[in-house]
């Protein structure tokens, strides 16, 4: 009856229209409120909370679409069907277009509503959610286009769709999200692009109300959030691609990844710009173009891989949203890039207010050396990824570049960050120019820097020896030691002050997993036969067999092979998977990696194919083809035709019985006329065959499988399989193949990431509650900034 | 502050230059013939993307070799006569039989090994 109610008043499509206008009217009233009238400013907050409610509403109603699987929607008929389980299907609410351009709106409005009396206690509000809300208004312009309420009848109205007509299934999630983490890598890879939303909203405000510093405290615990929410959702993809879609690695340098790469990438140079103006009051321009930078790469990010301009440079499937769609996307970037260029240029002349001066041995000025070196790393991956749409423009082989591209660039870049990450953690804060500070310098990074020496040392014994991988490991090393030691001198008397010395080592630790994983793996193709080890790679692998789970479900076809994987002190066994779907005909096996996980390294199943050994010979014939008996050849055999009449009768037992007429020619020139029956079963088109001996001899035939050929019945063909009843064959057995690979130290890349992002939430609540030395140089009335700001570096980061 | 815009503008002009070059290096595709495509892909290993190609060949349009927008058959310098399934986003260019094209794209084995291509373009 609610279905009815809805069906028959469009109340989805309506309530995206309200909610449209919703957020048009709240930009407007909190413009009305900038404009000085102070009465505008409640009527706005209520309405950005209704806005809130109504967009919650919508979300809730489109996954109540599809977990009550209501085809009347085209967006669930595009994105599931019946045979779901219920987490699946939870997903399939934002698996698509639309439904994740709805999740990304919703915790934009809801972090908008949290925003709120964050704002307004600091006398902010109109200027920061006028900006926030105009920022509701395109996404929700978007998703008025792009609507996920539209009606099948609607999309399809060409094809000749009555209004009403409900499909009896969806086409269904594509099988390659089926795992669990499609249920929380893309809520949280939202959550950052919509928490990327707050900074750009602050540094409009504060150019609107012309107050450059005061805007930086308050956005920073936000930003840290921003970029440690983005980190984690980048994380959890590696994560996905490495354990579940058995790509073998976590990382690709692939459009998708690297679009959310590049927003990441800038908001942590914010990070750490904002530390320096806080500490500084330098770099005002900076922070404002970047926060501005990191929402409009988070459009510009959104727009190539929405937009189907990648389409086919990528591995993720990208799909055309249409013309229309496609121009809200150019004009939603468009608008904010104008937006924040034009304010820019509007306030050129108040940005030179700073005298700030860094002296090259100052903190503030490494920092910002780190920060140019993190922004060319944005720079590089955002050009790489815009190659195709570049050569494209200018007629060149549309092509996404090789990773090599990535990788070789990275490779010497990452190294000179690392070290200067170390080195900016042993310097202090506003030095003067001419202080001589390299004795100190050198003192304090004496230790750390000795075992980075001795780490990269024992690297090269063990068999690092490339001389970049021993300058990466080194740059590595000697980050982590600094963080660490530094760590450790804190971590007793402010908890809070360990963050960026954790999220530091982290990526240290990452950049050790990243060197080994991608330059010591080793991999090796291996035939696995069925109850025979094989010593690969140093470990005996012993292939057992399959097993079919999942059998309930009939839109897959799923097997567990199980391979025992034995080293000398170890004994596991690992499950790849392959599966066969209706959502691509079941043309070609879906893949999952089987792994042997252990601290070290680990062990990387990739099945490939499970083939028949001592199997018995075989031929696909189409008809009028001739072939000599492999078995015997001195009898020949034709195909003539199908015998369809066993399955005039419907299915039976469950399947069909089709039939191939043949007719064998025996040597002396007599011909004999045999009709060979299959039995297949349905769904999972196993075929059971019921082989005939031919009259007189000692050869069996057994029609074994329908080769159908759909564009062309007259070409479809059967194949046959041959036995000798005199020359008995021992059983034929299963043979496993697969790419096994070694990935040594892997875990330091998961270890590695967790920690950075654990040291971005203990920032968070250090510097949530925290008041800059400026600030309480000022409350204290005291001019003297300089002596005030200055702290021991080893407390102050 | 001056000292850091100099090394700004240096390290972006650095960066363009040098992502330029390596650009030029990582973007030429390879040529192989259809059969070694087929060859390549068959060893290639599960963690890397479908590598993708340009095969230089005559396009083959005759009453076996049907054309379609979505789909025609070209032969190779060596002469393998196979099918191309195209999806590109551009409209496939009319071509005549005998044309040379090139196909950029990627080769599927299996039974009925084919090419999926994303971009064809007529050689001149």
């Amino acid at each position: 009856m609610i279905a009815d109610f809805l069906k028959d008043f469009y109340v989805g499509q309506i309530l995206m229209h309200l909610l449209f206008g919703a957020a048009l009217t709240s930009s407007l009233y909190y413009v009305l409120a900038i404009r000085g009238k102070a009465e505008a400013l409640p009527i706005a907050r209520k309405i950005f909370h209704s806005l809130t409610i109504g967009i919650v509403l919508a979300l809730c109603l489109n996954m109540m679409n599809v977990m009550t699987s209501n085809f009347n929607y085209t967006y669930v008929w595009s994105y599931s069907n019946k045979d779901l389980p219920t987490w699946y299907l939870m997903a399939a609410g934002y698996a698509g277009q639309e439904g994740s351009f709805l999740l990304w709106t919703t915790w934009v409005a809801l972090i908008g509503s949290v925003l709120i009396p964050y704002v307004r206690k600091r006398n902010w509000e109109a200027e920061v959610m006028v900006f926030y809300s105009v920022i509701l208004v395109f996404l929700l312009l978007l998703l008025v286009v792009k609507n996920p309420f539209a009606y099948i009848w609607d999309t399809f109205a060409k094809d000749g769709i009555q209004k009403g007509y409900t499909p009896l299934d969806g086409r269904g999630l594509n099988p390659l999200l089926h795992n669990i983490w499609i249920t929380i890598h893309p809520p949280i890879l939202f959550t950052g692009f919509a928490a990327l939303s707050v900074p750009f909203a602050f540094a409009m405000a504060a150019m609107i109300k012309r107050q450059y510093h005061e805007w930086v405290n308050a956005v920073l615990p936000w930003t840290l959030y921003a970029t440690a929410i983005l980190g984690f959702g980048i994380m959890l993809g590696g994560f996905w691609a490495y354990e579940t879609l058995g790509w073998g690695g976590y990382w690709a340098w692939d459009p998708v990844e690297n679009s959310s790469l590049i927003p990441w990438l800038t908001s942590v140079a914010l990070v750490h710009t904002m530390l320096v103006q806080r500490k500084t009051k330098g770099l005002v321009r900076t922070n404002i173009i970047l926060a501005l930078a990191s929402f409009i790469l988070v459009l510009y990010s959104t727009f190539l891989t929405r937009s189907g301009v990648l389409g086919d440079t990528s591995v993720h499937s990208f799909v055309d949203p249409g013309m229309f769609a496609y121009v809200i996307l150019v004009i939603f970037m468009s608008t904010f890039i104008i937006l924040g260029v034009g304010m820019l240029i509007a306030r050129r002349k108040d940005f030179f207010v700073s005298t700030a001066s860094f002296a090259p041995q100052s903190r503030e000025f490494l920092l910002s050396i780190g920060a140019i070196l993190t922004l060319m790393s944005a720079l590089i991956v955002l050009l790489g990824t815009s190659y195709p749409l570049i050569a494209e423009i200018f007629g060149m082989t549309k092509v996404a570049l090789d990773q090599g591209f990535y990788n070789s660039i990275h490779l010497p870049l990452v190294t000179v960050i690392l070290i200067v990450n170390g080195v900016s953690l042993v310097v202090r804060w506003r030095v003067h120019w001419k202080a001589k500070t390299l004795g100190s310098v050198m003192k304090k990074i004496l230790f750390p820097l000795s075992l980075a020496i001795a780490a990269t040392i024992g690297s090269f014994i063990i068999g690092v020896q490339d001389p970049w991988y021993i300058a990466l490991g080194f740059a590595s090393w000697f980050a982590l030691f600094v963080n660490a030691e530094l760590a450790l001198k804190v971590v007793r008397a402010k908890f809070s002050s360990t963050g960026a010395y954790i999220s530091h080592a982290g990526i240290a630790l990452l950049m050790i997993g990243v060197l080994a994983t991608s330059r010591y793996s080793v991999k090796e193709h291996a035939r696995l036969v069925q109850g025979q080890p094989q010593t690969i790679l140093g470990y005996t692998m012993t292939y057992i067999g399959k097993n079919q789970v999942e059998k309930e479900r009939k839109d897959i076809e799923r097997y567990h092979y199980y391979v025992v994987v034995q080293s000398k002190n170890k004994v596991d066994t690992v499950a790849p998977v392959m599966f066969w779907s209706d959502f691509n005909k079941r043309q070609a096996a879906f893949q999952e990696p089987g792994i042997s996980w252990s601290i070290d390294k680990d062990v990387y199943l990739s099945p490939k194919i499970l083939e028949m050994e001592g199997e018995l010979p075989k031929a696909t014939l189409k008809k009028g083809n001739t072939i000599a008996l492999p078995t015997d050849t001195s009898l020949k055999i034709t195909f003539e035709r199908f015998d369809m009449s066993g399955m005039r009768g419907g299915p039976q037992n469950g399947g069909i019985r089709p039939g191939a007429v043949i007719t064998v020619t025996m040597p002396n020139g007599e011909k004999k006329e045999l009709t060979l029956f299959a039995n297949i079963a349905m769904p999972s088109m196993e075929t059971i065959p019921e082989p005939l001996m031919i009259p007189n001899t000692t050869q069996q035939i057994a029609f074994t499988k329908l080769d159908v050929n759909k564009t062309s019945l007259e070409e479809s063909g059967a194949m046959f399989t041959f036995y000798d009843t005199a020359k008995p064959q021992s059983a034929p057995k299963e043979v496993f193949t697969a790419e096994i690979s070694i990935k040594p130290l892997i875990n330091l890349v998961w270890f590695g990431v967790i920690a950075m992002v654990g040291g971005f939430f203990v920032s968070i609540f250090r510097y949530a509650s925290k008041k800059t030395p400026i600030e309480r140089a000022e409350n204290a009335d005291n001019t003297e900034i300089k002596e005030k700001a200055e702290v021991p570096a080893e407390i102050e980061k | 502050m001056r000292l850091l815009r100099i090394i700004s503008i240096v390290a972006t002009v650095c960066t363009v230059a040098v992502s330029g070059y390596f650009m030029t290096i990582y973007t030429s595709l390879p040529t192989p013939t259809f059969n070694k495509a087929i060859l390549e892909a068959t060893g290639q290993g599960s963690e890397e993307q479908a590598k993708k190609i340009k095969i230089i060949s005559a396009a083959v349009i005759d009453s076996d070799h049907p054309f379609t927008p979505q789909e025609f058959y070209a032969t190779d310098t060596e002469g393998t006569t196979f099918r191309v399934n195209y999806t590109g986003n551009d409209p496939l260019p009319t071509l005549k039989n005998g044309e040379a094209i090139d196909i950029i794209g990627h080769v599927h084995g299996g039974e009925m090994p084919y090419v999926h291509a994303s971009q064809v373009i007529k050689s001149y």
